[in-house]
């Protein structure tokens, strides 16, 4: 069953072959067995899980009608609050934080009928590119377990490559799903922003959170973004018309202009390289029209991005004062002690290190110099961009500049920044951006490339990923060591 | 003084020309150390953080927070005099205003058990003034 797409799982359910209950037993254990190499789940919802099966089995037997995703067992990122559980943001901070309400996006899935099998690891605060920022354990890429699944949504990614669900929930805020959907060879999309709702997701940078999904098959990630995709008036930036219908019948890319940047490819890998050939053939076989684009822009699509991102996340983060919730350092004495010391301890040297830049980057004296310099450089890079959809459909980048690496290589801060190269300028721009299966490097490790779209081009942008699919075989593709039951 | 002794007489302009990608990579400027001062710069950002940082992990603070300055240095390449900072993606859209109504979101119960320290209905913390005041 672990093969299983999501309709698939709820079909076999809708069906009466198998009950809610043994789908979420069945997922739990092998979630058990499997995932002591990988480290991707933080926490089995085991007692929260049961209940949800057995009430969808209750309400089956009772004749309601269900949602589309009924009996799907879904992994959700552990920023993304479900009421009760634990949201530890993997951080010291929020150790022992249980959620009081439910994200929106959560009640959507509620709805829907998914049951929440497990909360998934990730860098702290979401702030990294490989996992190994959390406070409580190291993720592994399924594909080989001494390198990175990625970050920050590297849990998300690694559980679903090792088939411990179809489908999870992460978050994005600068690549952060399509960077690890890349490296375990996922679809992993970042919607236009404001299509899907951040109400219940701990605040990272405001104006370039997204929530999305993970899936190993196209359809499976269209229809759990249908599901998520709503008007929420509990987020102000929630974009009134967030819902449309994303599956198409018509799968034509027939005269689509398909912009592509050679001149990327002088950063990247040469198996990145030759995967991003071989893709732009496809296209072409696909009835695409290829255009030629320059996206130098892109250098600076990284400062501006990290300027920005840190200087929300130090406001952001300002709300772990040690008072209201989350922790408390036993030592402080004094009111002051109580931030300085509960801080000290709490967070992480990744996310000090934020808080330290974007409290700079606004400091009296430097904010013109810094933010908004970086606010402004912001709307030069999204003028380049709008110029880029007036001459083509749709953007074909690399995703990673490399296959995954190995964990502990990358150490300097700036090396590590650059994992982001070709995902930064998306958030900035708003616009929607999807990592898909597109290969595999000589030594077996997947590849990912990225399609961007226009803003409110979602739709569009995941036809092109399901066209690809349909003549390429590297979304069937499950890393080896997993693709069997554990006993 | 200033928290950070920052030199801008390097910025490089910007210079509009027909070929996007060497308009994109215009730079006249030298580069220069962004931090000075090193103690009193750390300090004062502890102060504005609310966070103490110590020994090992405040010297490695300090070399990456340098290396990182020194690389988003970079967008002083670009000539923005006549650029509107760009806020918010979505211009012009924005969401209505919900209207100014208590909703019933998290009962009291709830949101006082977060609480890491409390008597009764009330959040407990240490002093706030200190004893020689």
């Amino acid at each position: 069953m672990f093969r299983e797409t999501a309709r698939g799982i709820n079909f076999r359910f809708m069906s009466g072959e198998i009950s809610a209950e043994e789908i979420t037993r069945y997922f739990l254990k092998r979630i058990r067995l499997g995932d002591g190499a990988v480290g991707s789940i933080l926490a089995l919802l085991e007692e929260g899980a049961l209940a949800q099966a057995r009430e969808l089995d209750h309400r089956k037997s009772r004749g309601d009608k269900l949602g589309p995703l009924a009996g799907t067992p879904i992994l959700i990122k552990d920023n993304i609050h479900i009421c009760g559980e634990k949201t530890t943001c993997a951080s010291r901070f929020l150790e022992h934080f249980v959620a009081p309400f439910d994200a929106f996006v959560v009640t959507k899935l509620r709805e829907a009928g998914a049951i929440f099998i497990a909360k998934a690891n990730l860098d702290e605060f979401a702030m990294g590119s490989s996992t190994e920022n959390s406070a409580f354990q190291k993720s592994y890429n399924p594909w080989d377990l001494e390198r990175i699944p990625g970050g920050s949504s590297g849990g998300s990614a690694a559980g679903v490559s090792a088939m411990f669900a179809p489908l999870s929930l992460g978050s994005d805020t600068g690549g952060s799903i399509r960077q690890p959907a890349g490296l375990t060879n996922l679809y992993g999309f970042r919607p236009t922003y404001g299509r899907v709702s951040r109400y219940g997701l701990v605040s990272f940078g405001s104006s370039l959170d997204q929530i999305g999904p993970f899936a190993r098959d196209i359809d499976d990630l269209i229809l759990l973004q249908e599901v998520l995709a709503h008007h929420c008036p509990l987020d102000s930036t929630s974009l009134a018309n967030a819902h449309e219908p994303l599956l198409t019948k018509d799968t034509s890319l027939q005269g689509k202009r398909l912009g592509v940047a050679f001149e990327l490819l002088d950063r990247v890998d040469s198996d990145v390289s030759e995967v991003y050939h071989n893709a732009v053939e496809t296209f072409q076989e696909l009835g695409c029209e290829i255009v030629p684009v320059s996206m130098a822009f892109l250098e600076y699509a990284i400062p501006t991005y990290y300027v920005l991102s840190s200087a929300e996340a130090s406001t952001n983060l300002a709300r772990f004062d040690g008072v209201r919730y989350g922790r408390r350092s036993p030592d402080a004495r004094e009111l002051e002690e109580v931030y300085r010391l509960s801080r000290m301890e709490g967070f992480g040297p990744e996310v000090k290190q934020r808080i330290f830049l974007g409290t700079f980057v606004l400091s009296s004296g430097f904010k013109e110099a810094y933010f908004q310099k970086a606010q402004k450089v912001r709307r030069l890079i999204s003028e380049e961009h709008k110029a880029l959809f007036e001459r083509c459909d749709m953007l074909l980048l690399p995703t990673t500049p490399t296959p995954a690496f190995k964990a502990g290589e990358i150490t300097d801060p700036v090396h590590m920044y650059l994992q982001d190269l070709f995902t930064s300028s998306g958030p900035l721009v708003g616009c929607p951006s999807l990592s898909f299966p597109a290969g595999f490097s000589k030594t077996g490790l997947p590849i990912g490339l990225q399609l961007e779209g226009p803003l409110m081009g979602d739709r569009e942008t995941l036809r092109f990923a399901r066209a690809f699919q349909e003549v390429t075989p590297f979304a069937s593709k499950s890393p080896p060591a997993f693709d069997k039951e554990f006993a | 003084m200033t928290p950070f002794a920052l030199h801008w007489y390097n910025i490089g302009i910007f210079q509009g020309g027909p070929d996007e990608k060497a308009r994109w990579n215009v730079f006249y400027g030298q580069r220069t150390p962004l931090l000075k001062n090193v103690e009193e710069e750390l300090k004062s950002l502890e102060a504005l953080c609310k966070i103490t940082v110590r020994g090992e992990e405040r010297e490695k603070l300090y070399s990456n927070l340098t290396r990182v300055l020194q690389y988003v240095e970079k967008l002083q390449e670009l000539d923005t005099r006549h650029v509107k900072p760009l806020v918010l993606v979505h211009e012009g859209s924005s969401a209505p205003l919900r209207s100014d109504e208590p909703l019933d979101v998290m009962d009291r119960a709830t949101f006082l058990k977060m609480i890491p320290d409390r008597i009764g209905t009330m959040v407990k913390v240490p002093p706030v003034m200190k004893d020689e005041l």
